[in-house]
């Protein structure tokens, strides 16, 4: 686990591998969009790019945990409060949407929203105690 | 836990961010330390005292205590 380095350093550190990440991502969800045919794309080719894809927003997340580890204590606690409540939201989330299917309540759910979901869960959950003079 | 950071912030004409800066912590975490919503680390309570050449039990007090002491 990352040490603490204070909140200016950890911000630093964070940037440097966040926003290269993001740009990584932009352009290959556009790139394999473009360079992906389906029906005429070799499988294998498919999914090397779909990993490729899927490879920054996982080095993000990295480098998300890594930030809280490393910055200040009021900070940490924020965001890990606020990480851990996206969890749980998306968790529960995605049991309830899973049983429904089980029990064929539902149809097929893309798996892929869980991920936009769960950052909105964590962005929500951070930010709301706060509007609501939570702090931590 | 009660504190005085904000007096002593105000003496020397500092803004939360300049603190902020001085302590290497967020703004929000200067905010709220000062308003009493968070209760700093023994080293961070430290790090604040030592800013502003105070002793510890200077800059924090404890409400509990001094309600004691009052009666």
């Amino acid at each position: 686990m990352a040490q603490q380095i204070g909140f200016n350093a950890a911000q630093k550190r964070y940037r440097r591998v966040f926003w290269p990440a993001m740009i990584a991502y932009a352009a290959i969800v556009l790139g394999g969009a473009w360079f992906v045919d389906e029906g005429r794309t070799p499988q294998w080719i498919a999914g090397l790019v779909a990993i490729a894809t899927a490879l920054p927003v996982c080095l993000a997340l990295w480098a998300m945990v890594r930030w809280m580890s490393e910055t200040d204590e009021y900070t940490r606690i924020k965001h890990l409060k606020g990480f851990a409540r996206g969890a749980a939201l998306t968790v529960s989330g995605v049991f309830i949407v899973g049983f429904l299917q089980l029990f064929e309540v539902i149809g097929p759910v893309e798996v892929f929203w869980f991920g936009p979901a769960f950052f909105l869960a964590y962005g929500l959950s951070t930010c709301l105690p706060m509007m609501f003079g939570k702090t931590v | 836990m009660d504190n005085i950071i904000r007096t002593l912030r105000a003496e020397q004409g500092w803004s939360q961010a300049a603190l902020a800066e001085k302590l290497d912590v967020s703004r929000q975490s200067v905010n709220a330390i000062e308003t009493g919503k968070y209760d700093p680390s023994l080293p961070l309570a430290f790090a604040i005292a030592r800013l502003f050449g105070r002793s510890i039990e200077e800059v924090f007090q404890d409400p509990a205590a001094t309600e004691q002491a009052a009666e």
